[in-house]
């Protein structure tokens, strides 16, 4: 090899190398400002307080590095999934294979722009959007009076806790609340991404004095704290739908939407959420509405499907609610309770169940009567009851219970017992 | 913390199950509080709130594991071990690579126990940074998952850099050998060596540092998310050709900035002595060892250096 030549390769060898440490030190100045993997789990687990989410998910927007990380954390979920879903993610996941090889200069998919599914693992990208979708519903520091309805888009397959099946691979999107959101109880699926408009996060208004007896503890402080955000994000959103006597002020919604140049950004919930762009090259996106409580006794309402104009209202003295035409008439149902009932969760138009305060927890199996199911006793703290504050059903045997502080059960035997999970 | 609560926690956590004392839960609890409020102060109620919200079975768990105990360990093996290997090979998409999903589970784990370096002999364990505000599980899954982001992240900047290279496997090989390298024991190295990397890997932090932020950001569009410059230009606007110039222009002044800053020295600052100057034959020793020596590098990238928290660096 001739002097110039060997010259010549040392300088690019040189070059090279110096490249290797200029990205390694932008990787570190970008990383200082992540999170450690505490933070990162308790964001996933929805146990950070409210102000945090809010940080965290601000760094998210724009952070490569965590959206992969989420990724990598959603699908190493091991909760279990439908066996519809796992069939149809051999399909997903033949889909999106990519190569394993990372170009020189990789060329990153136009609908992948936060992170390489080359790299990634396949079936991480199959399943994000399930398990983003099943992350976006759950409440962090669950607000009592939160409950969530989810419009799943063209599969029905439902996970053991409420998971909805990705329809193609996932790219990350922003979850943002629309004023335009039609009432919760009409849930659409936006078919394009560019009807879905971007809304800034909106900033906590202070807790009001209704919601002062329930600051006991931090997490019902972030609970108010929540609400009145949901709240002033609802007082945004279109008015709510006719509703039974009682019933909230206004209703929040939050819409995904997706195309290129997502990202794992938070959704307003606390969650991550994925859009969808299957493979007919339309975009499919998940409608995610949160009732909020204002000054009414009613709590919320939860729908079956976002197709399904049945739903359920519920609040203040155990009152309970149906409605069989989308929200425009609501008749009243015997309830078994009569403390207050805080949250919600219908698997199907006959299947619900909603739980609440002094361990209130009921169940309907075909949407009319409604039954009184036994709290679990390992749940009682110096002999009352908990407050539950979130439920989660696959259906009428299969469901997860959480108290304001985070302590979770789940029953597979429609409740006649409970395990801590 | 007053020391009724301490107990309380104590007995609630079933941390004599592992034969954890109340002093050592106790510490823990402290650190923990230390972690979530810093220099705070916040009430006592907050504080208890906040103790209260823990997983605080985990937390005794992990505590007792990073104390050593040994059936504590006993446990957390028979009953974490296997997941974390679940966990790796969900994330890395095995059973296409099961070895590396299973390396890359071992690593986590060696550094869970506290196995540190050459001699084996036991550094912090990993599990001490575990404060009890997510479950274990998910937490051993977080660290898991960043930690192989970050090895595909420097694999794949280690292929990107390599123009013209045909490996077909570059990423997946890199972040193999890039875990491999974590696990063999390191090589004796030249102390000069160690310096002269050290004063490039400075001058190049300092040379960084005067960047301007849209540079810097053009800068970690490229080399840290690894985005074409077709997808750059379109971000900012313009045409590839001039986001092609731009980053060129960029790498250019840096790389002037560093080797200036090599030649010229340092001028004493903050009690710190003056450094002089390195000729030119020793800047390009600066460049060769750098050549040769990226392991270091991606240990600095995974923050594995003086116990740090993972995930932070």
């Amino acid at each position: 090899m001739a002097a110039g030549d060997r010259e010549s390769d040392s300088e690019k060898r040189k070059e090279k190398a110096f490249e290797r440490m200029l990205a390694d030190a932008l990787s570190a100045d970008a990383r200082k400002d992540c999170p450690d993997a505490e933070i990162l789990a308790a964001f996933y687990e929805h146990s950070l307080a409210s102000a945090d989410v809010e940080h965290w998910r601000a760094h998210f927007a724009g952070c490569s590095r965590c959206q992969q990380a989420l990724v990598a954390l959603a699908a190493s979920d091991p909760n279990p999934m439908a066996e519809e879903e796992v069939a149809r993610l051999g399909e997903l996941v033949a889909a999106a294979a990519a190569p394993a090889r990372v170009a020189p200069r990789p060329r990153i998919s136009r609908w992948a722009w936060f992170f390489d599914p080359r790299s990634l693992a396949p079936l991480a990208a199959a399943v994000i959007f399930g398990v983003a979708i099943w992350v976006a519903v759950r409440s962090p520091n669950v607000a009592p009076v939160e409950n969530f309805a989810i419009a799943p888009t063209t599969s029905e397959a439902l996970t053991a806790e409420n998971k909805v099946a990705p329809a193609a691979p996932s790219v990350m999107a922003q979850l943002s609340p629309s004023p335009s959101e039609p009432p919760a109880m009409q849930v659409p699926v936006h078919r394009t991404a560019r009807e879905m408009p971007a809304v800034a996060p909106a900033t906590p208004p202070p807790p009001p004095a209704a919601m002062a007896g329930n600051a006991g503890s931090a997490p019902a402080a972030q609970s108010s704290d929540r609400t009145e955000q949901s709240a002033e994000q609802a007082a945004t959103a279109a008015p709510a739908p006719a509703s039974p006597p009682e019933q909230q002020e206004n209703s929040g919604a939050a819409a995904s939407s997706a195309e290129s140049g997502g990202g794992a950004t938070p959704s307003s919930n606390g969650g991550v959420v994925g859009g969808v762009e299957p493979l007919n090259g339309r975009v499919e996106t998940l409608t995610v509405t949160r009732s909020v409580r204002a000054k009414s006794q009613v709590a919320g309402f939860v729908a079956a499907n976002s197709d399904s104009q049945i739903g359920w209202s519920f609040g203040g003295g155990g009152r309970i609610a149906r409605s069989s035409d989308g929200g425009r008439t609501w008749v009243q149902q015997k309830s078994p309770v009569q403390t207050e009932l805080l949250a919600g969760s219908a698997p199907s138009e006959t299947v619900c169940w909603l739980v609440g305060r002094g361990g209130a927890i009921v169940r309907t199996t075909d949407g009319v009567k409604w039954e009184l199911v036994a709290s679990p006793e390992q749940a009682e703290q110096d002999g009352r009851a908990p407050d539950w504050t979130f439920v989660e059903a696959r259906d009428a045997l299969y469901a997860v219970i959480r108290t304001e502080n985070g302590r979770r059960f789940f029953t597979s035997d429609g409740g006649k017992t409970w395990q801590p999970q | 913390m007053p020391a009724a609560l301490a107990a309380a926690l104590h007995a609630q956590s079933g941390a004599a199950r592992w034969g954890l004392e109340l002093a050592q839960f106790t510490e823990c609890l402290r650190a923990s509080a230390a972690r979530q409020f810093g220099e705070c102060g916040p009430g006592a109620g907050e504080i208890e709130r906040y103790l209260k919200g823990l997983r605080l079975e985990d937390l005794a768990l992990a505590a007792a594991c990073a104390a050593g105990l040994a059936e504590a360990w006993e446990y957390f093996v028979a009953h974490y071990r296997e997941a974390l290997y679940a966990a790796a090979r969900a994330i890395v998409g095995a059973p296409r690579d099961e070895e590396r999903a299973r390396e890359l589970a071992d690593s986590l784990y060696a550094d869970l126990y506290g196995v540190a370096g050459a001699t084996g002999a036991r550094g912090k364990p990993l599990l001490a940074y575990f404060h009890g505000r997510s479950k274990l599980s998910t937490w051993l899954r977080a660290v898991l998952s960043q930690r192989y982001v970050d090895l595909l992240r420097a694999g794949r900047r280690e292929v990107a850099l390599d123009e013209g290279d045909d490996d077909s496997e570059g990423a997946r090989s890199g972040a193999r050998i890039a875990v491999a390298a974590l696990r063999q024991p390191g090589e004796t190295r030249d102390p000069d060596r160690e310096r002269y990397i050290g004063l490039l890997r400075a001058a190049l932090l300092d040379a960084l540092a005067s960047v301007s932020d849209e540079d810097r950001s053009r800068l970690r569009a490229y080399y840290v998310d690894a985005r074409t410059l077709a997808e750059i230009a379109k971000r900012r606007g313009e045409h590839e050709a001039t986001a092609s110039r731009h980053l060129e222009r960029c790498r250019r002044e840096l790389r002037g900035r560093v080797e200036r800053r090599l030649l010229e020295g340092d001028a004493p600052q903050d009690g710190r002595a003056a450094r002089p100057g390195l000729s030119a034959a020793q800047v390009e020793l600066c460049f060769e060892y750098a050549v040769e020596d990226w392991p270091f590098d991606l240990k600095s990238a995974l923050g594995r250096d003086g116990g740090e928290e993972p995930g932070v660096t």
